[in-house]
């Protein structure tokens, strides 16, 4: 290290270390203290280098303290003292800042996100090299590699432009997402017109976000080639549909009755009485032909408010493994599977769409039982009339999980 | 850094009382939704009057990313929230250069709640506020982030962690409030719905009260009154309004009825307009006491928040229509067909109303009880291809407006 450059990075050390024990508490070891001396000795006899491990331990407890920040504002009285020290770190402790990142929850992400910011203001030397690193070691974190990839995208566009069409496979989905992007305007690009179709392949293969999927099955499909969006998504296409139960004054979201009584042991042939008009009501078999698989309740119940549906499906599992339900709805819902609830949403008529709730959940292998609620209320404007629901089943990366070979029709 | 206006401006208010909010703002700063009062009323009679691409724009820059938020002003900056990304889960914060617009800095979070909202809106809905010292930036995610003038974050609140179902597919654009060592955030939807108080000094948590469980997209507004003017914060909802002790989340007052919970409540001078029963006007006495006025069903705003200025009150009603309104009794004195989608709080300045209509269209308005209704329109103009979501700021004679593409920056043309 320079002496020129020492005086100023001392400088900020010691403030550092002030910071921190000023707002210290009081599980915080007395040894800091001590370990602050050194420091204020080596600002007296003023060019004394500062050992490079003073400076890492003392950004370490920082980054510590910072990433056990968590709900409610726990862990702010320590982290805010520690933010300050992390805002004053330089442009060659960005990559103590980005592994901090790994493993860290959301909010401690995004305290870090801000350190990195502030430490690369106005900084003509950005560690690259070690930013690229980073960025292309696919074990470290989503959220670390994201901001590494804006970083090299920002500082060293034409590196970054080389490496994109490799990240189509990668496990970060936002970078995985732009490298789907790049094939699909090389697609397009007047001298692909002979790769045009396998790079639109690679794409949709790899592509995991569903506006992305459609995008790219449109694209194929102006090409002459159609692709079954329902199993390229995982949507299930095959519900039985019961109803309507009583959701007035919307008092059926936590009504029990009709299959929620067992809602892991459906029976397709059975009917129920406890419905809304005390009519009996049984299960009709609804096979769904959108696209990203809406079933419209109005079509199959009326137009009906103040009304509870359930559907309910069967799903073969290959094998135990675990999978996110994603779902869109309009209306209140509850979703169990095998009996166990992993989605519950008292919302209604504030959008639909698809992966709008979602939930995780266990498959056994063999047969799955999939019940959905759904919950119309009575709210009279044109704009909630609205009463319909889609499901899919993912793996976590959002790739559709596919039902066992042997699947058969529920209730059949 | 500290810039040296702010200084002396600090060290003239210890000398002589602090401002009227209490903190260290400059007179001439734009620090919320509204202004610092939150009443979308500027003294600056001096702001030019015709805004084009060719008449008084000083300057014009391009934004990260979209946003019906305003602008806000504190000392030489001007500070922008966006958003972006598919998921509109990339959450920006944004300062320029007030007199040249050079961007000084740009921080980029990621969004911890739901991000979905309307296409018409964004994530960057919210207004951020400021006390001076520190921006308080919310998102529609519910994601909090306070930083200093410089960009350095000093905390993070996602209140989604502590509250996952907060939030709509619509959007929530409640922009949050300050004052002291507090900052308010309401949150009202059909999820978990609450209004939360956090030290402005470490985002933790001062107090939370449950809010009605149904969307409501309004504003909180920090106001003073009764024995040793204590601060109270009106929050107005859907079906109710409540003003809540700023400092414990005590109600202090409510009055329910049919509201819109759209457009956020104006104070002014110890009176309260409330986006209830159509409009109602609530008086505030020296001993704290609340009592209802008058209340119109004929004064109902629309999207646009209502602006009680002295005697008037100024409404943007369904088809673009402006009203000038008698705040002592709420009869209708004049009324004129602007016409357009008006999602922004029109701006009272001196004698003139700045309107900005969703298909990019400025309208400047005269409020002169002399001049006829068909010549109250000063000023229009279209900027082609803009959307007008937010409303905008003043400061220093120049008025701040943001599209979901630029930041826009008026002032008089040198002459």
């Amino acid at each position: 290290m320079k002496p020129t450059l020492l005086k100023p990075t001392l400088l900020k050390l010691v403030r550092l270390k002030l910071v921190l024990l000023s707002s210290a508490s009081d599980s915080w070891p007395v040894v800091k203290c001590l370990s602050c001396l050194p420091l204020l000795a080596a600002l007296a006899f003023g060019s004394r280098p500062v050992d490079a491990w003073q400076d890492s331990a003392d950004l370490q407890q920082a980054i510590t303290a910072v990433r056990d920040v968590g709900a409610g504002g726990q862990g702010h009285a320590r982290a805010v003292a520690a933010i300050k020290v992390l805002n004053q770190a330089d442009s060659t402790q960005v990559l103590q800042l980005l592994e901090g990142m790994d493993g860290a929850n959301p909010l401690a992400a995004n305290w870090l996100r801000g350190a990195i910011q502030s430490a690369l203001d106005g900084q003509a030397a950005v560690p690259l090299e070690g930013i690229r690193e980073y960025l292309t070691d696919r074990t470290r974190s989503d959220e670390g590699r994201l901001l590494a990839w804006e970083l090299v995208e920002n500082h060293q566009p034409e590196w970054a432009a080389r490496q994109l069409p490799q990240m189509l496979d990668d496990p970060c989905l936002p970078l995985r997402r732009r490298a789907v992007d790049w094939h699909v305007d090389q697609a397009a690009q007047p001298e692909q017109v002979n790769k045009a179709l396998s790079l639109l392949g690679y794409a949709l293969t790899h592509a995991r976000d569903v506006d992305q999927i459609r995008e790219i099955a449109g694209k194929l499909g102006e090409q002459g080639l159609h692709v079954d969006l329902q199993k390229q998504l995982g949507v299930v296409n095959q519900w039985y549909v019961t109803g309507p139960f009583d959701n007035r004054g919307e008092k059926g979201f936590d009504t029990i009755c009709g299959p929620e009584t067992d809602p892991g042991n459906i029976d397709f042939e059975s009917g129920y009485t406890d419905t809304r008009d005390d009519q009996p009501a049984v299960w009709q078999k609804h096979s769904t032909l959108d696209p990203t698989g809406v079933v419209n309740l109005n079509d199959l119940l009326g137009n009906l408010k103040g009304a509870t549906a359930y559907a309910a499906t069967e799903f073969e599992s290959g094998e135990d493994q675990a999978v996110e339900i994603r779902i869109g709805c309009i209306n209140a819902n509850k979703v169990w599977v095998n009996g166990e609830e992993v989605i519950n949403n008292e919302i209604y008529h504030v959008g639909m769409m698809p992966d709008q709730f979602l939930g995780k959940a266990r498959l056994k292998k063999g047969t799955n039982t999939i019940l959905f609620k759904v919950c119309q209320n009575e709210q009279e404007q044109a704009w909630a009339q609205d009463w319909m629901f889609q499901l899919r089943i993912c793996q976590p990366d959002g790739s559709a999980v596919q039902p066992a070979p042997s699947r058969a029709a529920p209730g059949e | 850094m500290i810039h040296m206006s702010r200084l002396l401006c600090s060290m003239a208010c210890l000398a002589s009382g602090w401002l009227l909010t209490g903190e260290p703002v400059l007179a001439d700063d734009w620090t919320s939704f509204r202004g610092n009062d939150s009443s979308g009323i500027s003294g600056d009679a001096g702001l030019p009057l015709q805004l084009s691409d060719s008449r008084n724009l000083a300057w014009k820059v391009e934004l990260p990313g979209r946003g019906p938020s305003s602008p806000i002003v504190v000392g030489d900056r001007v500070f922008v929230t966006c958003s972006g990304g598919p998921a509109e889960d990339q959450l920006y914060l944004v300062c320029f250069d007030r007199h040249h617009g050079a961007k000084l800095w740009q921080r980029r979070f990621q969004a911890t709640g739901r991000s979905h909202c309307h296409p018409l809106s964004a994530n960057a809905a919210p207004t951020p506020c400021s006390d001076g010292d520190s921006i308080f930036a919310l998102f529609s995610s519910n994601d909090l982030v306070c930083t200093d003038l410089d960009g350095n974050l000093k905390w993070f609140r996602g209140l989604a962690i502590d509250h996952p179902k907060a939030g709509h597919d619509t959007g929530m654009s409640s922009s949050p409030a300050v004052h002291g060592n507090i900052v308010v955030c309401q949150v009202e939807n059909q999820g978990d719905s609450f209004a939360t108080a956090l030290d402005t000094r470490t985002g933790e948590t001062v107090w939370e009260i449950p809010r009605p469980a149904d969307a409501s997209w309004a504003s909180p507004v920090i106001f003073t009154s009764g024995p040793g003017q204590r601060a109270c914060c009106l929050l107005t909802s859907g079906d109710r309004a409540t003003v809540v002790a700023l400092e414990t989340g005590e109600t202090l007052w409510e009055k329910t009825g049919r509201g819109n919970p759209i457009p956020s409540a104006s104070v002014s001078q110890g009176r309260l307009l409330l986006p209830l029963d159509g409009t109602t006007l609530v008086e505030v006495d020296d001993q704290g006491k609340f009592s209802e006025t008058w209340s119109s069903s004929r004064l109902a705003a629309g999207s646009a928040s209502s602006l009680l200025d002295d005697n008037r009150v100024y409404a943007i009603g369904r088809g673009g229509i402006l009203g000038c309104f008698n705040a002592l009794d709420g009869e209708r004195i004049w009324q004129t067909r602007v016409g357009g989608q008006h999602w922004t709080t029109p701006l009272v300045a001196g004698s003139h109303a700045y309107m900005f209509a969703q298909d990019g269209t400025v309208s400047v308005i005269s409020l002169a009880d002399s001049v006829g209704d068909d010549s109250r329109l000063v000023h229009s103009h279209r900027f082609e291809g803009e959307v007008f979501l937010g409303s905008p700021a003043v400061s220093d004679g120049a008025i701040y407006m943001r599209s979901d593409r630029y930041l826009y920056k008026f002032a008089r043309d040198p002459a």
